[in-house]
């Protein structure tokens, strides 16, 4: 496919890449813009690695294809660190020892990101299922769902 | 007063923020000028010989640089740990369908992808021997150095099993069978090889357990001197024993292509590729037998087990030893007979897996146990009681445990109490009887004791090494090869190099596992990081002690006594010096603040012939139990709550012993119910390739109530005092969720085949209604 040009507000900052549209998202992130810390564990949207942030929703960029991403904002994890709240999650996976091996976490702070935009004093339960769609094999994911938790209660304050 | 240690404290992971930010370097993560791009090409065939690879066309793609065939290694045709069986590249047999045949390098994934797809094979058909009952019945040998397939075979003996199980006043007999297991690390198989410009040297990155292995295999089939031979692992996205062999034979292919091309070369597994190629938790079939007193008292246990090894040897004769010795559990009993036989098969081989051939065997023992508890009228717990070992027991191998706390009952206490077990299990009996009921409850609780590290069958082989170095600053450099593969090592090594220095954590630096500056240690397998890594820190700590020493010597004189290193404080007659003065002045006299640890395994007293004596150095004690709910309409089991307690000597890191209980859970509840990887017993063939279909425990199937419990007791056969956790985390689960869904179906040893999927539990409900129509009927009968 010829390749077209793409504009995007990335991590909030402007961006426009030249690629081909048929590629996958997780592909124009990895590849094209060199961000690594989505990753690739499945390819079919199964594992949950590659979460980012799409115009407020948490995807799999591994099943969203380049051109969904024109005009579209969004987050991955290199845009969480001096972000208020993403930066609070993250602080919330480390103390809670929510991170073992660490390759599904970029894609778990998103689906947490997402969540606590979206519904900033969820449940146990709640955040359970929003990170459903995320596989951890190392942590049997309590650590997970007490990191958010946590995350959520210091956000509120 | 001693000041308060380093060990037992929180201490945070020193990658966790790196991992957290999305900036920890992952194998698929790299990428350099000039790099090209891997693509395998795998067999089309289960068992076959290879007569030709076609690789012509694919040549002739754009953007391929180089494709390689088994022919195109120079050295050594075959690789592997322990028995040297497997192929890299196969080059004249395909054994199974994960064996590549070809891999082609490109300048792009794409291109390599394309080109890969025009590779083809001439292949004369053999057998296809899918199951070891298969493989032992047939005159075709998978692998020439084993004629009958059988490619390992370990005993226990202890008594007289037989004649201990006429005498016995009650008996059970039970088969159990389990299934492949998927370690399903969330990383994919990812290796990269940097050719050096100056000198036949290459330098490989990526997801590796074991890089001293891949080390020696790398020289052996690539012809170059282990010296230029450099392995740095990158952050491994989750192993579980799993990133050994396969990441090694692509890790052998990579530098082939590297030092042939003298450009970088990287392969990257899709999922599919990686279920396809890599090796898995060993089928096992177990006939097995107990025999007790009527008052209950064990008297005879025989086990015999067949083990699916694969295609290739791997692992499967150490496991088969686990397997044997380690599946009869912590049980106080006179006669036993285990014997484990792993066979060569065409299917997947089989090898390291968390838990290394035991969860099978905790599985069908503790469901034996139960079935034979409830034909003697005891409770699960009433059982175990009045069975477990305690101090100055000997253990069914033979082993007499009077050098640590044998904390097995303890351990089963804790868990039992935790989960309210004896209230709930007379309670659930009671309600389950209700024929109006459609979920039935349950609760299971299963135990178990782990040798610390390899044990006999490594008798002498068994070591650690640590280079550390103190740097003029003070700061404490350390370089050890067990590597961190998610469970917390590093930062647990850190930890046990502070206490041994008797400095402040924030003193010492580690370094990324490096095989050049890091002496060769073995593998990060086997639960052997925290005692062995500590052993061996323990011993250079000695060592630089004795050097900085010398220095306070040549300053203050022969007599200076005996000097202590605590609270970041020398103290030695009235002197009170800080570490960094002490450390100034042994540089201050050209001395060598560095030295190496060692830590060898005492050689232990195991009669291999006879299968008697002392398998292991130590044991971690393990108690897991498990409530759950089983819908008879739909077959459906939910894990209502799971408890693990653990006893793995001195806890280091509270927070990482949770991580890896909470994590063992999980993966035991994926075993016993969903994970199912679709193996045919006809093609060999595995269907079940992705997570789409390889089903995965989510947050929404894990219980959120599950409980981790700390019982550590201090051992006095680890430096530090602290054993291992990693595998005995997971040990027990599976065992414990079955003898909770057998019991919630009122029938111990029901369900004796894993996974547990609906259908098995539908026909057992289906039977349990029609008896309660039997029953009723006749109840109706008695009325009228």
């Amino acid at each position: 496919m010829a390749n077209i040009k793409l504009s995007f507000i990335l991590n909030r900052k402007p961006y426009t890449v030249e690629t081909d549209p048929g590629k996958r998202m997780l592909d124009v992130l990895r590849e094209d813009l060199g961000l690594m810390g989505t990753k690739e564990g499945c390819g079919v949207g199964e594992c949950g690695a590659c979460t980012v942030i799409l115009n407020g929703k948490a995807v799999t960029s591994c099943l969203v294809l380049a051109g969904q991403m024109q005009d579209a904002e969004i987050l991955t994890i290199e845009g969480m660190s001096d972000d208020e709240i993403g930066r609070v999650i993250q602080d919330c996976f480390i103390e809670s020892g929510a991170v073992q091996c660490g390759f599904c976490t970029p894609g778990f702070i998103m689906s947490a990101y997402a969540l606590l935009m979206e519904n900033p004093t969820p449940t146990r339960d709640e955040i359970r299922l929003a990170v459903a769609g995320n596989i951890c094999r190392c942590t049997g994911y309590i650590p997970i769902t007490d990191a958010i938790e946590k995350a959520s209660k210091i956000l509120a304050k | 007063m001693k000041s308060p240690s380093t060990l037992g404290k929180n201490i945070e992971r020193i990658d966790a923020r790196a991992k957290a930010e999305g900036t920890a370097i992952y194998g698929a993560d790299i990428r350099l000028t000039n790099m090209l791009f891997c693509k395998n090409v795998y067999s089309e065939r289960a068992h076959a010989k290879l007569l030709a690879v076609h690789i012509e066309e694919a040549e002739k793609m754009p953007g391929v640089v180089k494709v390689v065939t088994g022919k195109d290694i120079p050295g050594a045709k075959m690789f592997g740990e322990l028995f040297i069986d497997q192929y890299a590249i196969a080059y004249d047999r395909v054994r199974y369908f994960g064996d590549v045949i070809a891999v082609v390098a490109a300048e792009t994934q794409e291109q390599a992808n394309e080109a890969a797809k025009l590779i083809y094979a001439d292949y004369e058909d053999l057998p296809v021997l899918a199951s070891p009952k298969m493989a032992m019945e047939s005159d075709v040998a998978i692998n020439p150095d084993y004629p009958d397939n059988i490619c390992g075979e370990v005993h226990v003996n202890k008594g007289d099993s037989e004649a201990a199980l006429k005498e016995a006043d009650v008996t059970v007999k039970a088969k159990y069978i389990t299934h492949f297991v998927e370690h399903a690390y969330i990383e994919p198989e990812s290796i990269t090889a940097v050719p050096s410009p100056m000198r036949d040297e290459v330098t490989v990155y990526g997801s590796m357990q074991a890089p001293y292995n891949a080390r020696i295999s790398i020289h052996r089939m690539l012809n170059i001197p282990m010296s230029q031979i450099i392995l740095r692992p990158s952050s491994v996205g989750g192993s579980f024993g799993g990133k050994i062999e396969t990441a090694e034979a692509n890790a052998i292919r990579v530098c082939l292509i590297a030092l042939l091309t003298k450009r970088p070369a990287q392969v990257t597994l899709t999922r599919e590729e990686s279920i396809r190629e890599s090796y898995k938790r060993h089928p096992i079939e177990f006939d097995i037998e107990i025999g007790a007193k009527k008052d209950g008292t064990m008297t005879a246990l025989r086990m015999i087990s067949f083990l699916d090894a694969g295609a290739y040897t791997n692992m499967s004769p150490p496991v088969a030893f686990k397997t044997a010795i380690l599946g009869v559990g912590p049980y106080n009993v006179d006669n036993v007979h285990s014997s484990s036989t792993a066979v060569l098969t065409n299917n997947n081989h089989t090898g390291s897996m968390r838990g290394f051939g035991t969860p099978q065997a905790i599985y069908a023992l503790e469901n034996t146990v139960d079935t034979l508890a409830a034909k003697l009228g005891m409770t699960p717990t009433e059982f175990r009681r009045k069975n477990l070992l305690k101090n100055g027991d000997v253990s069914a191998c033979g082993h007499l445990m009077d050098f640590h706390e044998v904390s097995i009952r303890d351990c089963m206490e804790k868990a039992a109490e935790a989960i309210d077990f004896d209230r709930k299990f007379k309670q659930y009996k009671e309600e389950n009887k209700d024929p109006r009921r459609r979920i039935l409850r349950g609760v299971g609780i299963s135990t178990s004791m782990r040798g610390a590290s390899v044990g006999a069958d490594g008798n002498g082989f068994d070591v650690a090494r640590v280079l550390i170095e103190i740097l003029k600053d003070a700061s404490i450099h350390v370089n050890i090869g067990l590597v961190e593969i998610g469970q917390g090592l590093r930062t647990v090594q850190m930890m046990m190099a502070a206490e041994g220095m008797g400095v402040n954590p924030e003193r010492v630096t580690m370094g990324e596992t490096d095989t050049s500056r890091s002496p060769a240690t073995g593998a990060c397998i086997a639960s052997r990081g925290t005692m062995l890594g500590g052993g061996a820190i323990a011993d250079a700590c000695r060592g630089l002690k004795t050097i900085l020493n010398q220095g306070l010597s040549m300053k203050y004189g022969d007599d200076i006594g005996e000097v202590t290193y605590e609270d970041d404080r020398v103290r030695f007659g009235e002197h009170d010096l800080s570490f960094d003065e002490v450390v100034s002045i042994a540089y201050g006299y050209n001395l060598t603040p560095a030295a190496v640890g060692t830590y060898s395994v005492p050689v232990i007293d195991w009669d291999e012939e006879k299968g008697f004596g002392e398998p292991f150095y130590s044991y971690t004690y393990s108690c897991h139990a498990a409530e759950v709910e089983v819908d008879l309409d739909t077959g459906y089991v939910t894990v209502v709550k799971m408890i693990g307690c653990h006893d793995p000597g001195r806890i280091i890191n509270p927070q990482f012993a949770k991580g890896q209980i909470y994590g063992g859970l999980a993966m035991g509840q994926g075993m016993a119910l969903i994970e199912d990887l679709g193996h045919s017993d006809r093609t060999a063939a595995l269907s079940n390739l992705n997570f789409n279909n390889y089903l995965l425990p989510t947050a929404m199937d894990v219980p959120d109530t599950n409980m981790p419990i700390l019982n550590g007791h201090t051992d006095p056969r680890s430096a530090f005092g602290g054993r291992s956790l990693g595998e005995p985390a997971t040990e027990p689960a599976a065992a414990a969720i079955t003898c909770a869904v057998n019991m919630a179906l009122g029938k111990p040893g029901a369900i004796n085949e894993l996974p547990f999927d609906l259908e098995r539990v539908m026909e057992i409900a289906q039977e349990i209604d029609k008896q309660r129509d039997i029953d009723a009927a006749s109840v109706a009968a008695g009325k009228a």
